[in-house]
């Protein structure tokens, strides 16, 4: 095999390897906390296989590797990227998918009978409570110090980009 | 040929800052002559400004000392993680616009501590469900037929049913 056609070879290949170790754990027990949880399935074993592809083809150069180890990783962020829209039930898709089924189309008052506010809001509240990134005190929410850490780049990516805040 | 090869490795990891660059010109140019254009087709349309012109440096770099069948083989690779990186970096900009945990994280932020029903009355379920609808008529999604929301998009529905799919795959 030409070195092209090994490289995508063996990215797509630990990528599939990985995603379907993921498929088989979720499908065993959904984790705790997803985005950890996806990181670690999706580059530990990566970084495994490539270590097992480095000992067992040895016309590979580090070059090689290195250009496996950048598939595998643009693969498995493009992955991870669009997890939450399963995840979350993102409610844009959900609209999308909805339009899409009725053949007259819908009504705004038709759309919203399909969502329920209350789940709306507070399951996005219950996920920022469960990665630490917000915490209860007392009877209010406050943002944690991770959850500064996490919001801080978004706010310097609209600033950059001479934006205001988005509407959510 | 070795020094070439890093330098397209070092370049396609650095193309999501090189695709920023270029939105941060793009955006600040078209806001300046059309002030309220929406920000989601200009992160589009910057993602794909920036394919011909990563493909001229790529090509200049790397692709054009290459024969036969490499020039396909590696021009196949770039492409397919560029695509990949380039994707992240629209995602990661529609979160800051459209997602409902960024949202609430930037509004604790500003105010400090608040009650989750204070929370609530500021992103209200109908508000964030008409915000939605507008946008994906603005984003040629949908279009608006007498009141009626109808799909225009065949190809982002098919996408919807696929992750819809998926999810249920996952056990959700």
């Amino acid at each position: 095999m030409s070195a092209p056609a090994s490289i995508l070879a063996f990215g797509f290949s630990t990528f599939f390897c990985c995603l379907c170790l993921h498929v088989l754990l979720w499908r065993l027990r959904h984790p705790h906390h997803h985005v950890g949880a996806l990181l670690s399935v999706f580059f530990i074993p990566g970084a495994v296989l490539i270590g097992l592809i480095a000992l067992g083809c040895r016309q590979l150069t580090l070059a090689d590797l290195a250009a496996i180890a950048i598939l595998h990783t643009a693969l498995s962020c493009a992955y991870i990227q669009i997890y939450p829209a399963s995840q979350a039930d993102s409610p844009s898709l959900k609209i999308l998918v909805l339009v899409g089924r009725s053949e007259t189309g819908l009504t705004a008052e038709e759309i919203r009978s399909f969502f329920d506010p209350k789940t709306l809001f507070s399951d996005r509240i219950h996920d920022l409570l469960n990665a630490k990134l917000i915490y209860q005190s007392g009877e209010k929410l406050a943002l944690s110090s991770k959850g500064e850490k996490m919001i801080a780049p978004f706010l310097m990516l609209r600033k950059a980009l001479g934006l205001p805040a988005g509407r959510g | 040929m070795t020094s070439r090869y890093l330098f397209l490795l070092l370049l396609l990891i650095s193309s999501p800052f090189c695709i920023f660059l270029l939105h941060i010109f793009l955006s600040r140019i078209l806001r300046k002559f059309k002030p309220h254009i929406a920000p989601l087709p200009v992160a589009a349309f910057s993602v794909l400004c920036s394919y011909p012109l990563m493909g001229y440096a790529l090509w200049m770099c790397f692709l054009k000392f290459l024969t036969g069948s490499d020039v396909l083989g590696f021009g196949l690779y770039a492409l397919i993680v560029y695509t990949c990186f380039s994707f992240c970096y629209f995602i990661l900009f529609t979160m800051s616009e459209t997602a409902r945990r960024i949202h609430i994280l930037r509004k604790l932020r500003e105010t400090g501590p608040l009650s989750e029903d204070a929370l609530a009355a500021d992103y209200a379920a109908e508000d964030m469900l008409d915000v939605r609808l507008r946008r994906m008529v603005e984003l040629k999604q949908l279009r608006l037929v007498k009141d009626r929301f109808i799909l225009k998009n065949r190809l982002l529905w098919l996408a919807g049913t696929a992750l819809s799919a998926w999810a249920k795959a996952l056990g959700f």
